[in-house]
This record gives C-alpha cells, sequence and structure tokens, in this order.
C-alpha cells in the first residue's frame, strides 16, 4: 500500500491527480454548459430541463463525482504550488523576464493557473450558494423576487440581472476559459502523453475547448444584462 | 559604426554561502563589441584586482559552450538574451550601449550560492548519481556497430544526451525545477538498447531524488526549453513522465529505491 501512497504523493503524482481531476471537472463543465444555454430557449426548456435533472440519478452523480474531484483538484496543486514556491528558495530575482517565443497568452496563462484558480474557488462558491443551496427555497417559492415555484429560468435572470452578480459570472467565466486555456493541454502532459502529431492536436484543440467553455458561459450574464 | 560599447552592470555579490549579498554596480567603459561576455567580466576583474578588491566570482571551463559551468542570469535571462547560447558564447555586439545589465546566480533552493554568480550544483550530481548510468560492467570500449542502434532512435538519444547540464531550466523555471535536465538524462538512456534492463527502475530513483532534493514541479511553463543552451526539448518532460508512472504504476521494478540496482 505504502507504495501506492508514495506514488500518489510525489510530484508526478500529484500532477496526475490534478490532471484527471482537472479534465473530470471540464467533462462537468461541457454537461453544464450545454444544459445551461437552454436558457436562451424562448421555452420552458430551461426549467424543464433542470427540473428532469434534479428528479434523475445524474445529478447524484455530479454531486458525488464535484465533491471528491474539486476538492482533489485544489489539493493537489495547492501542494504541489507550496512546494514549487520553497524550491525558488528566500532569494528570488530582481528582473523577471523570457526567452519564450510562443504567443504571450500561453506563457501567461501557464504561469496564472494558480492565481486564476484561486479566484474561481471564491467564484464556485459564491455559484453553488446561489443556486445549488438555494434550489429549496426556488422549488417551493419562497426565493423571492416574484419568482414562482420551480420557475429556475426567473430565478437565474434576477440573479444575474443585478449588475454585480451579472459582472461576477462574467469575469468567473472567462477565468475558467483562461484556467482552461492552459489547464486542458497541461493535464494531458501530466499523464506523459507526448506524441508528435497528436500533441498539436491536443493544445489546439484544448484552446478551442477553452474558449468555448469560457466565451459560452460568459454569454449568459451578458445576455440577461443586455435584455 | 564604433567598436566599443559602454555598459552598466549590476552584479549579485556574495562573499559566502551564509553571507549576506546585495546588489553592486560597475560602469564598464570602452568595452570591445568583439569580446565574449565572460572576457568582458575577466576585464572588469582585473580592473577590481588592480583596485584590491575582491573580483567578481563566476563559473567557466571550456568557454565554447560544450561543459555547462558556466551561467547566471542576465536580466531575467538564463545565459542572457540569445537562444541556443551559454553565456560564455554570448557577445558583447549583442548589446547597445549604455545598456544596463542586472547579473544574478541561478536562483533556487537546490542550487545554493557558493559566492557571487557562482551556485553549488551538487545537487544535479545526486540525482545523476541515483540512476544515470549504466549499472553494468561493460569491459573495453565495444566495437561501435557491436549493438546496432537505429538512426532514429540515436539521432533522439543524441538529442536528450546534449545537455551539459548548466542549470538553466532550473533557473529559469518558476518553480525552480529540475524535470528537464532529470528528464533529459533518463531519456537518453531510454532511447537505447544499452539503457533498457534498468530503464524503469532509473526513472523512479532519478526522479524520487530530483524531489528529495528540494527541486519544484512541472507547471508546463516550458521556460526551461526556451532557456536551454542545447535547445533540449520539452517532450522528454512527458516522455519522463510517462516513464515514471509506468515505473511506479505497472512495472514490478522502480518501487523502491533499493530494489537492486546494479552498480
Ligand atoms: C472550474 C473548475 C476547474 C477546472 C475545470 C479545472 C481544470 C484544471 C485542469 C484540466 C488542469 C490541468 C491539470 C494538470 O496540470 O495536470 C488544472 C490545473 C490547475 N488548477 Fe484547476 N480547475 C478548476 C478549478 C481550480 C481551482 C478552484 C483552483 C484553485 C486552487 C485550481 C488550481 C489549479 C492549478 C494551480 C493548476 C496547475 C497546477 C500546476 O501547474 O502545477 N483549479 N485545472
Ligand atoms: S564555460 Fe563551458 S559551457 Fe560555458
Amino acid at each position: 500500500m505504502s507504495w501506492l501512497v508514495k506514488t500518489f504523493t510525489s510530484h508526478t503524482g500529484r500532477k496526475l491527480l490534478a490532471g484527471i481531476t482537472g479534465l473530470g471537472l471540464v467533462l462537468f463543465l461541457v454537461m453544464h454548459l450545454i444544459g445551461n444555454l437552454q436558457l436562451f430557449s424562448s421555452s420552458s426548456a430551461f426549467n424543464e430541463y433542470a427540473h428532469s435533472l434534479h428528479s434523475g440519478f445524474l445529478i447524484v452523480l455530479a454531486d458525488v463525482g464535484l465533491l471528491i474531484a474539486f476538492p482533489l483538484h485544489i489539493g493537489m496543486v495547492v501542494w504541489l504550488a507550496i512546494d514549487n514556491k520553497k524550491a525558488r528558495g528566500a532569494q528570488g530575482y530582481k528582473v523577471a523576464n523570457t526567452k519564450q517565443k510562443r504567443n504571450l497568452a500561453a506563457v501567461l496563462a501557464s504561469k496564472s493557473t494558480l492565481y486564476g484558480g484561486l479566484v474561481l474557488l471564491f467564484f464556485v462558491a459564491i455559484h453553488v450558494w446561489h443556486f445549488r443551496l438555494q434550489h429549496e427555497s426556488i422549488a417551493n417559492g419562497t426565493f423571492g423576487g416574484g419568482v414562482g415555484p420551480g420557475d429556475l429560468k426567473s430565478a437565474v435572470i434576477a440573479t444575474l440581472s443585478k449588475p454585480h452578480w451579472g459582472a461576477l459570472y462574467a469575469i468567473g467565466s472567462l477565468l475558467t476559459g483562461w484556467h482552461l486555456f492552459h489547464g486542458i493541454q497541461a493535464a494531458f502532459r501530466s499523464f506523459g502523453a507526448y506524441h508528435p502529431r497528436y500533441t498539436p492536436i491536443i493544445v489546439k484543440g484544448g484552446g478551442a475547448l477553452a474558449t468555448i467553455i469560457g466565451l459560452g458561459f460568459t454569454s449568459m450574464p451578458i445576455w440577461v444584462l443586455l435584455r | 559604426m564604433s567598436d566599443t560599447i559602454n555598459v552598466t552592470l549590476e552584479v549579485w555579490r556574495q562573499p559566502g554561502a551564509k553571507a549576506q549579498g546585495r546588489f553592486e554596480r560597475y560602469e564598464m567603459n570602452g568595452v570591445s563589441t568583439h569580446a565574449s561576455f565572460l572576457e568582458m567580466l575577466d576585464g572588469l576583474n582585473e580592473k577590481l584586482i588592480n583596485e584590491g578588491k575582491e573580483p567578481i566570482a563566476f563559473e567557466h571551463d571550456c568557454r565554447e559552450g560544450i561543459c555547462g559551468s558556466c551561467g547566471f542570469v542576465i536580466n531575467g535571462q538564463a545565459h542572457g538574451p540569445d537562444r541556443g547560447t551559454t553565456v560564455c558564447q554570448l557577445h558583447m555586439r549583442r548589446f547597445k550601449s549604455g545598456t544596463h545589465l542586472v547579473l544574478e546566480p541561478w536562483r533556487a533552493k537546490a542550487f545554493p550560492v557558493v559566492r557571487d554568480l557562482m551556485v553549488d550544483r551538487t545537487s544535479f550530481d545526486k540525482i545523476q548519481a541515483a540512476g544515470g548510468y549504466n549499472g553494468v560492467n561493460v569491459g573495453n570500449a565495444p566495437d561501435a556497430n557491436a549493438i546496432l542502434v537505429g538512426k532514429e532512435a540515436a539521432g533522439e538519444a543524441f538529442d536528450a544526451a546534449a545537455c551539459i547540464g548548466c542549470g538553466a531550466c532550473v533557473a529559469a523555471c518558476k518553480n525552480a525545477s529540475a524535470m528537464l535536465f532529470t528528464s533529459a538524462k533518463v531519456g537518453h538512456f531510454a532511447m537505447l538498447p544499452q539503457g533498457q534492463p534498468e530503464r524503469y527502475r532509473r526513472v523512479a530513483r532519478m526522479f524520487d531524488e530530483m524531489e528529495a532534493q528540494g527541486f519544484g514541479a512541472c507547471s508546463w511553463t516550458q521556460e526551461c526549453e526556451a532557456a536551454c543552451p542545447k535547445g533540449i526539448s520539452v517532450k522528454w518532460i512527458s516522455r519522463g513522465k510517462r516513464d515514471y508512472l509506468k515505473a511506479k504504476l505497472v512495472k514490478d521494478s522502480g518501487q523502491s529505491s533499493d530494489d537492486g540496482f546494479a552498480g
């Protein structure tokens, strides 16, 4: 057993866990985005989607999965970040610079993953409180703001139309995209995956998926604010 | 175009490993643009010695970019602004007159400063000693073609073996990670038939030693590849990780450091 613990607590093992949980979270975000985009439909599709989601098994699976993956992801990356900070030593550099010729966005994204992630953590906490923990009050009509029982769509619109919440959701969504812009390709690197033909596809595809996720989620608070 | 320039240097001075360090400024006037960077520092050191002051300690040996002795950070760039270049191969013609240059030693907990721009890279030796060799007695030098190696594998192995162990990868990495160095050393053996018998034990031991020496993990910023004077690709890191994970999770060797590595 101890070999297993040693393996997954090593730097490479921790990165492996961060990568697996990270990609698990990405999978969740893709489903979450597809579901949420029904907000744009004029019919009651969004409410029906939400209702069937909450009466089914999928939400339990998602809850349990997220409760495992999210803390594990954060735990591993924060633990790594502590080791990484220590590795520089007490005296840092006076001048910061680079010799990289990759595009600036890719370089910056790779260096800001932790900081973006920490802001994300704060955003996710607020988000879960808004729509997951208040699900009961939305269901039984005590949410307020003229939101009828079970009318999740109106509850979402009521929340996002407050400019400070709308702005927070837009920023949180953009940050998610920024985080994944580096994160998706990094996860494959953490698995030790390298191939001269597939790696460029993963890098480009990961960037594209991150952009879709980031802009996809951002479109909702923007749409509500502009309505 | 004149053949001399003036530069201002701001150099990290630290009299000893435990001593407090600080930056000191030096004006260098009339530096020949044909001089190498280290020759310019030689000139400065001559001046300091003549003034009865301590010269600046920096490491160097071959001065032709092959030994890996030299290396420090110039304006935040390991080995200076040129890619694929050690600092001994950097020349003053690269700089404009009036340039301000900040010289700092490699910064890593695993590379403690010995003096000024000189750091102790024993940690690299420790990683190498953990498995970066073939643990079999090979006798006399064998005939070059006694073991046939395919052209592509030989080329790849050579690319990894080009690592001169200078430490620029660690210096440039925001995590002071030694992943590129260690992976290149691991990868060089992993490409060759002679490296196969100990392949997985080697990677497990060298990676574990790297962590024990206090280097950071890889965040995939790819600074190391850009800083490497030999242009060693980050693909070696992916390959090294793959072998490490295989060694730890799949293979029946490599779990512990005392599992009978020959030698
Ligand atoms: C929306 C939820 C999130 C998703 C989908 C996600 C996804 C990912 C992915 C796929 C990776 C790449 C893993 C790897 O490098 O192997 C990653 C890395 C990372 N994540 Fe997240 N993440 C999320 C939330 C967070 C949060 C809340 C934090 C804050 C602590 C965080 C911090 C990090 C850090 C620091 C890394 C880089 C680790 C390193 O480079 O060493 N993530 N994330
Ligand atoms: S002195 Fe040998 S590589 Fe620079």
